[in-house]
């Protein structure tokens, strides 16, 4: 039931269709322009955000990492502007490195966060139509279904919810036909495995996980189907579950550099969650198909596809048209593991009790793949209703005339369920920004005591928001203060004297004059990757002299110190973690590897008779 | 009806070319959006208000401030990460949602001038002033996130 069906050859009468198809450039323009009318809002206001908590705590990490990479040019590895100091590349929730991150620093942070968000739509609308022309829709069905997936309703949820970093969904389709293609041809897993790298690097804590879910799943069920079926037209049955495994570690090889830091803060501070969320299977199916007025993780609409999307898929069912059921056994799959319920097939209590994923929550995000399923059937549906119009006209007049009437008939019907869901969403996007972003000041580093309920204040002052939030329980040092004079200081003030010469993320030259030795404190918290080129780093345990004690005995527990010798000297602090090191040079060495492997495939080809 | 690639080669390099220039225009057009001026945050005008001003701004703030503490620690007495949680969205909700209408400047200019009031410990004089009068803590409870 799930062999792809790639529309090679196709009645004559279908050529209107299969032209639009064919002609990359117009479909190009088509994205392009529905998605800068979709997204006018948030592109003609760049300076403008949501109200919602998560606008200011996702917008404090871009800026962070943003000054770190345009006004320092560093990778950024540490990020001080959070909580005293946190590991940034560590950090599953934050956004160093990706898409987004080098177009803010090409065309400003702002911009460049907003012209990410439209590359990701238009990728999510030519995604979702190649998978639905892989899955055998015709040209106008499969640019239905770019449409109602790409604009759908999570994807303009995320905007309210102050969380276009998930925006990386829309690389969905492209990860599953990578993964579908790669079960004949191996290069296709090559091509996956950087879209799954690009997803993981993006705004990887939510995506990632839910669409390695929904891969792991196709693939076991492809498997299902090969070994059920032994249709010798098959590919081998271990061929899907390879195909996911050789992009899996070909992921990884990318992105060991995030993994690996990212592993460890996990084990450091787990990020643990008991919370239950569940929803009936009505609730999850008015996310997908009910346009709500009101707004909310839930709601309503909030993973619209529309009703119409729904209709149009039941005409590819009730027609018997063999490349609906495996769209309709992922969309219940889908629409499933969305109520998060051990009712009915129970899927997600399954993956909650499997290693890594026990912390899963918010299972109403398998919506979005419901809803692109059921796209994809709906570009189906339209496909059978215009191969019905052409059957039925080929009789009655010219095949030209014939293949003109049908395709209008045929775009008729396909804008109706896509401009239900576009302009519910273009509606909903115009009341999102409303909320001036931080105005920036370039000056001295020092932390302040802060306000996580506007996040991205902070470092836009070039100030450390000692006050924070995140999902894991960070270390926080007892001895952060927003009211030192000096952010760089002596344990013992009598000791000499401290100055600060220059200060970066990941950088800190202090000129020290000390009588005796003593211990010189910064006012952030360790790190294992801090070091300096004068004495020694270490975690400071101890009271700091001359300031009221504050919890306990150990004030100044858990800031970075230095021992130092007496004299004067140039101290350099800098923080490099070899891991990020090792992980950079193994996406290297997996970016050679993989070229080679294109390399020797192509050469294969060419040498053929 | 469909193209032959002879046929269809100009048109489909034209097209392309077309769609190149129009996702340039889009793009172009978002990053010539001019920012915000920056904070003015030296000079007796700072933050746009005049030494009046702050200093009233710092009394308001530190009036309010074993209030606003008081209730976190009412609704979250076990949780003191929370109960400081609490404490800060009352300080935001003030300065967001009153100040800087009540002003008529961005909010951006009232954090920083909040910042220079918790950073020099302005009593509730608003004046800057030793440790023993100050109001606002330096310190924050270290991060509990929730868990459910």
């Amino acid at each position: 039931m799930s062999t792809a069906h790639e529309p090679t050859s196709h009645s004559p009468l279908l050529g209107v269709s299969h032209a639009w198809a064919n002609m990359a450039g117009a479909r190009w323009m088509l994205w392009l322009l529905v998605a800068a009318w979709f997204l006018e809002p948030a592109l003609s206001a760049p300076y403008f955000v949501g109200k919602a908590q998560d606008w200011a705590y996702f917008n404090q990490h871009a800026t962070s990492a943003w000054l770190s990479w345009t006004v320092y040019g560093q990778l950024p590895q540490w990020e001080p502007f959070s909580c005293g100091g946190l590991p940034a590349i560590g950090n599953l929730q934050g956004t160093p490195v990706g898409l987004t991150q080098l177009l803010a620093a090409l065309f400003g942070l702002m911009p460049g966060q907003r012209i990410a968000s439209f590359i990701f739509i238009v990728l999510g609308m030519e995604g979702g139509f190649r998978y639905a022309r892989h899955r055998g829709a015709h040209g106008f069905g499969a640019i239905t279904a770019g449409l109602l997936f790409g604009l759908s309703g999570r994807f303009v949820q995320l905007f309210h919810d102050g969380q276009p970093v998930f925006l990386s969904f829309e690389l969905t389709p492209w990860a599953l036909l990578c993964l579908e293609k790669g079960w004949r041809q191996w290069r296709y897993a090559v091509v996956g495995s950087l879209v799954m790298a690009l997803l993981l690097l993006e705004g990887g804590a939510v995506p990632t996980p839910l669409v390695s879910v929904l891969l792991g799943f196709v693939a076991l069920l492809r498997t299902a189907v090969v070994v059920v079926r032994r249709d010798p037209d098959d590919e081998a049955w271990w061929r899907p579950v390879a195909t996911l495994a050789l992009m899996a570690a070909l992921t990884l090889g990318l992105t060991l550099w995030r993994v690996i830091p990212v592993a460890e803060s996990l084990i450091a501070h787990p990020r643990v969650w008991h919370g239950e969320d569940t929803y009936s299977i009505g609730h999850v199916i008015n996310m997908v198909f009910r346009r709500g007025a009101r707004q909310g993780y839930t709601a309503d609409g909030s993973s619209l596809v529309g009703m119409g999307a729904a209709l149009l898929f039941s005409v590819a069912l009730l027609a018997r048209d063999k490349r609906a059921p495996w769209l309709l056994a992922l969309t219940l799959a889908c629409l499933d593991l969305a109520t998060g319920r051990s009712e009915g097939i129970g899927l997600f209590p399954i993956l909650k009790s499997l290693p890594v994923l026990e912390n899963l929550r918010n299972p109403f995000r398998f919506g979005i793949f419901a809803g692109f399923f059921v796209a994809v059937g709906a570009g189906i549906g339209i496909s059978v209703i215009e191969e019905h119009i052409v059957a039925a006209l080929r009789a009655k007049m010219a095949h030209r005339w014939a293949a003109i009437v049908a395709g209008l008939a045929t775009v008729v019907i396909a804008a109706a369920p896509a401009w239900q869901v576009a302009e519910f969403g273009h509606d909903r996007l115009q009341k999102v920004f409303i909320r001036q972003a931080p105005r920036h000041v370039i000056r001295p580093f020092r932390q302040s005591i802060g306000n996580r309920w506007v996040a991205d204040v902070w470092p836009a002052q070039h100030r450390g928001s000692l006050s924070c939030f995140e999902e894991q329980p960070f270390f926080q040092a007892a001895g952060l203060r927003a009211d030192r004079p000096h952010e760089e200081f002596l344990v013992d003030p009598e000791a000499g004297v401290a100055e600060r010469s220059s200060w970066s993320p990941h950088r800190i030259v202090v000129d020290v004059q000390l009588k005796r030795p003593t211990r010189l404190l910064v006012n952030q918290n360790h790190h294992r990757a801090w070091g300096s080129d004068v004495g020694s780093v270490v975690r400071h345990e101890g009271h700091i002299s001359k300031e009221p004690r504050i919890i306990g005995k150990k004030d100044g527990k858990g800031l970075i110190g230095i021992d130092l010798p007496a004299g004067k000297h140039r101290i350099e602090l800098t923080f490099s973690d070899p891991w990020i090191l090792f992980g950079l040079a193994v996406a290297l060495l997996t970016l050679g590897l993989m070229a080679g492997l294109t390399w020797r495939h192509r050469a294969t080809l060419r040498a053929r008779p | 009806m469909t193209p032959t690639p002879t046929s269809s080669l100009q048109p489909a390099k034209l097209l392309a070319a077309v769609a190149l220039a129009l996702a340039a225009w889009i793009i172009g057009d978002v990053a010539a959006i001019e920012p915000p001026p920056p904070i003015e945050t030296i000079g007796a005008q700072r933050y746009g208000l005049t030494k009046t001003v702050r200093r009233g701004l710092a009394t308001e703030l530190a009036k309010n401030e074993p209030r606003w503490r008081g209730f976190g620690k009412r609704k979250f007495s076990t949780k003191p990460w929370s109960a400081e949680d609490d404490y800060h969205w009352h300080v935001q909700a003030h300065i967001e949602r009153k100040l800087a209408k009540r002003l008529k400047q961005p909010p951006s200019h009232i954090w920083a001038l909040y910042d220079e009031i918790v950073a020099e410990r302005w009593s509730a004089t608003g004046l800057p002033n030793s440790v023993t009068h100050a109001a606002f803590s330096a310190t924050v409870v270290p991060l509990r996130p929730r868990q459910r």
